[in-house]
């Protein structure tokens, strides 16, 4: 009595693992995809689901809504740790130029179906033709365009490429992104592209520095001139005054001269002779009749000269 | 006396579901199966679901339905203009007739060195004709050329070769070195 229940405890607790073959859970980003012998018969979405039990039917989960991702040129070994792989990063350019180009393609199974059933390794199918079309964009370009401003361009290009390829083997996949990450000159080039950078960032200071100083410069000597010439201007006019004062006074002169030739003489004479011998303190006259008249002139002028 | 009924019973159940299960076998969304008698290839099926064989007679041979991305080693080319290249490429490709398949190569790794050496040549053949610069920077067609060349070639093993396509190309390490030399020189200049 007792092994008979026992036996039927043992024969039902198989029959319930059996067909617990047959029951799975299906996550919110996942949909299963159910085969019966072998041949898939349809889809199942999130939550718990039961179909036949092995052999009769199947299921296979994929994720559908997670953004699945892959790495060129690097991998990360755990988050904010990466390690640089040159065999993938290092790409000739059109130029004959070496470039270390680090990508990520972003992508997501938009066909469950597809996606399992047409190829055996979609990730890595994604990852090499993202890097095959990377490597044709760089290609077409010199290196310096890559640099600086060509890197969207080659990303959407990439991108574009990436999907067409993709589309045309047909596993089911959208490319979302293709993230350019570092692109920046070989590891062993970097210094003298580092020099370059640095000599342009001087010359671009030393214009900065001489613009500056003409700035400053400027302005004052601007000034400068301006006083120059104002000063030329205030000495011109002076002159011309003083020569307008002499033209009057000598004109004066003139009118007085045609009134009284005789006196007028006499007096510019003697006004001259005032003029050009200030300091003389002797003067000798000769005359027609022989006489000399010597004139002590600090007697004549009231004496106390020395 | 019951007890023995019991066991009988059980065993021929239990026989019963061995020879059932070598009896049918099942055939998933992504497999061919070539049923073989005595080494001979009686037939081929390519549609999914469940089938029947003679059991101990026949055996099943499960081959991938799926495309297969073969990451061909790294192989060195001599270009029109005598410069020594890199070339890494791979090849998309499925068994599209498994009873060829099964007759020429029978197996995948086997499969692979026969793409090796077919694209190896096509690869050769073409990029031989063509100068560096002209690899580097444009090689669409001669991809194309390289795929249909190995397309042809693998026919007859039941290979279909779906793309051929060149993942890198580089150059041998010590002329890189003279590349990176180049490139610090042509800086310099830029820095006058």
């Amino acid at each position: 009595m007792k092994t008979k229940a026992i036996i039927l405890i043992v024969a039902i607790v198989i029959v319930l693992i059996y067909f617990s073959t047959g029951i799975y859970q299906v996550d919110p980003s996942q949909v299963a995809l159910v085969k019966t012998f072998g041949k898939y018969s349809h889809t199942t979405g999130p939550g718990i689901h039961i179909h036949a039990p092995y052999p009769f039917q199947t299921h296979v989960i994929v994720d559908v809504q997670t953004i699945r991702k892959q790495e060129i040129g690097f991998r990360t070994v755990r988050p904010g740790q990466y390690v640089q792989k040159k065999e993938e990063a290092l790409i000739l350019t059109g130029d004959g130029n070496i470039v270390s180009v680090e990508a990520v393609v972003q992508f997501r199974v938009n066909d469950p179906v597809k996606f399992v059933f047409n190829v055996e390794n979609a990730e890595e199918l994604v990852k090499f033709t993202t890097e095959s079309a990377l490597r044709e964009m760089i290609a077409r370009r010199t290196v310096d365009e890559i640099l600086t401003a060509e890197r969207d361009k080659v990303s959407y290009e990439v991108h574009q490429i990436t999907q067409q390829l993709l589309n045309e083997y047909d596993i089911g996949v959208t490319v979302i992104n293709v993230l350019l990450q570092e692109v920046v000159p070989p590891q062993s080039v970097i210094a003298a592209f580092d020099d370059v950078n640095n000599a342009k960032q001087d010359k671009e200071r030393y214009i900065n520095e001489a613009l500056k100083y003409a700035n400053n410069l400027i302005p004052s000597v601007e000034g400068e001139a301006r006083k120059i010439v104002l000063e030329a201007e205030a000495y011109a006019q002076q002159k011309v005054l003083q020569a307008t004062g002499e033209t009057q006074r000598f004109l004066s002169i003139l009118k007085e001269y045609k009134t009284a030739p005789k006196v007028t003489e006499t007096r510019l004479k003697i006004e001259t002779l005032e003029e050009v011998l200030p300091r003389a303190r002797r003067i000798i006259l000769l005359d027609g009749s022989q006489n000399i008249t010597l004139l002590n002139l600090d007697k004549l002028i009231g004496g106390d000269g020395k | 006396m019951k007890m023995v009924i019991l066991i009988s019973v059980l065993v021929v159940v239990a026989i019963a579901i061995v020879f059932l299960g070598l009896s049918f076998f099942v055939v998933d969304q992504t497999q061919y199966v070539a049923v073989i008698r005595f080494g001979e290839i009686k037939r081929v099926i390519s549609e999914p679901g469940l089938y029947m064989r003679t059991p101990f007679v026949d055996s099943v041979v499960r081959l991938s339905k799926r495309f297969y991305i073969y990451d061909i080693p790294v192989e060195k080319i001599i270009t029109l203009d005598k410069k020594t290249m890199l070339v890494d490429s791979y090849a998309i490709w499925r068994i599209s007739d498994p009873k060829k398949f099964i007759e020429s190569v029978r197996t995948v790794s086997l499969a692979l060195s026969r793409i090796d050496d077919v694209v190896y040549s096509g690869l050769r053949n073409t990029l031989a004709k063509l100068d560096f610069d002209d690899i580097v920077t444009g090689e669409r067609q001669s991809l194309t050329d390289i795929t249909d060349f190995s397309k042809k070639n693998l026919v007859d093993f039941g290979i279909e070769i779906k793309d051929v396509r060149i993942k890198h190309t580089d150059l041998p390490s010590e002329n890189q070195q003279a590349v990176f030399e180049r490139m610090k020189s042509e800086r310099r200049v830029l820095q006058r």
